[in-house]
């Protein structure tokens, strides 16, 4: 035999040229067993590898469990096999690390096959995520994307996506109406300060004359017999009397009561009881409270706030910036800030009980 | 001195002033203290920190321009009403023994051109300013250490 009358084209003793030989004859041929093996290819090794190759092949399904040594001996790209394993694995697959290891598959594509089928919020364990090197991020993202606006994530679940506090404390707010019940322990993991925002809220839909406890009046820092006690001016003669205009609440207020004692002649006799309204509005006024109307507080959103200022001067130890807010918005006051070099903090405490010099 | 025992102590130090106190302390009727021709400033004291997030319900307009400041805790300390004429200048302390003068320089329907100083607690002349505010506008001054945080002084022109 010639290599012409056995080798295709003339071609030299090519991997396609034996696989073909393979596949049309098995290499029967005495010359071709010849000619591999004056290339030093035994010629039933092949036949055997390549009946093994037909063997796995044909039953070759689209997740097969190949180790190195299937590929080797199949001479397949890894790159073949991989690509072979995600198409039929599905959007899920189950892949260890010691296979995705095996088949020399990438986190990458493992990581984008998982994500792309595996909905808003795969139940990707943690070692999971570090298996496929998945960015928490992403998770983190999947979870709250649809969980709500109070989405009942344990502290663990926070923990592990690295949760801002910050955003569930906004979601658990955002829709938690006017009074949520957030239990003491909720509000210390919120950092949301109760003396404030519930506080506030509590009373602000308590109406007028809320039925207050005495247990409430005790951390209200109010006697329960003092607060509505009204005040009855007294007028006795020869006594000086000093004008005193007790603060008004407009609008109706839960402390309403508090400030429906009218504009009083105050005689000196009856200064115990001014002395009176005046602690228990300085008790409650820091409490949230509104002694000041909207239209007693000086701004207002609704006129031009910014100014012009015409000469401006510090002191050599102070610097002084001015800003002139958003330039969209008119209401936004200009800010004079003054920023001292020198520690002046040197400070005691104020008595600012409003000396006019 | 926890802030509500100081203020049960302020307001009883304050009513037992009461006698010696002009109109900057205790504010008459509108009609009686703002005749034409004058003008009252709003003073509002507010201590800024960092110590807490709270904030005081009152500012709650004036919130969203104080976070500029980037402080997250905001404590209205005081409020004054501050009657000023052409006659001369009306001087008054605040937290941290900070002094504010304020003259009022002219007015037209517009706005109020008005001197403001403030002195620091050893003298110093920390601003002096001349501005003109627009009728019932509000500029604020900021700056002055109090307490671990700063002192805010919205002032207010109205009339």
């Amino acid at each position: 035999m010639t290599r012409d009358d056995h080798l295709p084209d003339g071609a030299d003793l090519t991997h396609e040229a034996v696989q073909e030989l393979l596949a049309q004859d098995g290499l029967a041929s005495a010359e071709v067993v010849a000619a591999l093996a004056a290339r030093g290819i035994d010629a039933d090794r092949l036949r055997n590898g390549w009946h093994r190759i037909r063997a796995l092949m044909l039953p070759l399904t689209d997740a097969p469990d190949l180790v190195p040594m299937v590929f080797d001996t199949l001479e397949l790209g890894r790159i073949d096999a991989s690509a072979a394993l995600l198409d039929g694995a599905g959007v899920a697959p189950e892949l260890s690390a010691a296979v995705m290891g095996a088949v020399d598959l990438t986190f990458i594509a493992s990581h984008d096959a998982l994500m792309e089928g595996s909905g808003q919020a795969p139940e990707l364990s943690e070692g999971v995520l570090h298996d496929v090197d998945l960015a928490v991020t992403r998770s983190r993202d999947a979870l709250l994307a649809d969980s709500g606006q109070a989405p009942e994530l344990s502290e663990d679940v926070l923990h592990d996506v690295e949760l801002a506090a910050t955003h569930s404390r906004d979601a658990l707010l955002a829709d938690s109406g006017a009074a949520p019940e957030l239990s003491a322990e909720v509000l210390a993991q919120l950092e949301q300060d109760a003396d404030l925002g519930l506080r506030g809220l509590l009373l602000d839909t308590a109406g007028p004359a809320p039925d207050l406890a005495a247990g409430i009046f005790d951390e209200l820092g109010l006697a329960p017999a003092q607060a509505p006690t009204p005040v009855v001016p007294l007028h006795p003669e020869n006594d000086a009397v000093v004008p005193l205009q007790a603060p008004v609440a407009p609008a109706p207020s839960r402390r309403r009561w508090l400030w429906a004692v009218p504009a009083v002649a105050l005689p000196a006799v009856a200064m115990a009881a001014a002395a009176l309204i005046m602690v228990m509005s300085a008790v409650v006024a820091p409490l949230g409270g509104t002694s000041l109307s909207t239209d007693e507080f000086g701004f207002s959103p609704d006129v031009v706030n910014r100014i012009e200022i015409e000469e401006i001067s510090a002191a050599t130890d102070a610097i002084v910036h001015v800003i002139q807010g958003d330039i969209d918005d008119d209401a936004a006051p200009t800010i004079i800030f003054i920023d001292v070099l020198e520690d002046d903090t040197e400070e005691v405490e104020s008595g600012d009980g409003g000396t006019t010099l | 001195m926890n802030r509500r025992t100081l203020h049960v102590a302020l307001a009883a130090l304050l009513v037992g002033a009461t006698p010696a106190l002009p109109d900057v302390a205790h504010a008459t009727p509108p009609a009686q203290q703002s005749p034409k021709g004058k003008v009252e400033l709003k003073v509002h004291v507010i201590h800024a920190t960092d110590a807490h997030s709270r904030v005081d319900p009152r500012l709650d307009k004036l919130q969203r321009y104080l976070r500029h400041l980037r402080y997250t805790g905001y404590e209205l300390l005081e409020t004054r009403k501050v009657p000023l004429t052409a006659r001369g200048a009306e001087s008054f302390t605040i937290a941290g023994e900070r002094k504010v003068r304020v003259e009022l320089l002219s007015k037209d329907a517009k706005k109020a051109r008005m001197r403001v100083k403030i002195i620091g607690r050893k003298g110093q002349k920390l601003l002096d300013t001349t501005l003109s505010v627009p009728r019932n506008g509000t500029f604020i001054v900021a700056g002055p250490k109090y307490k671990g945080g700063i002192l805010v002084l919205p002032l207010t022109a109205k009339y």
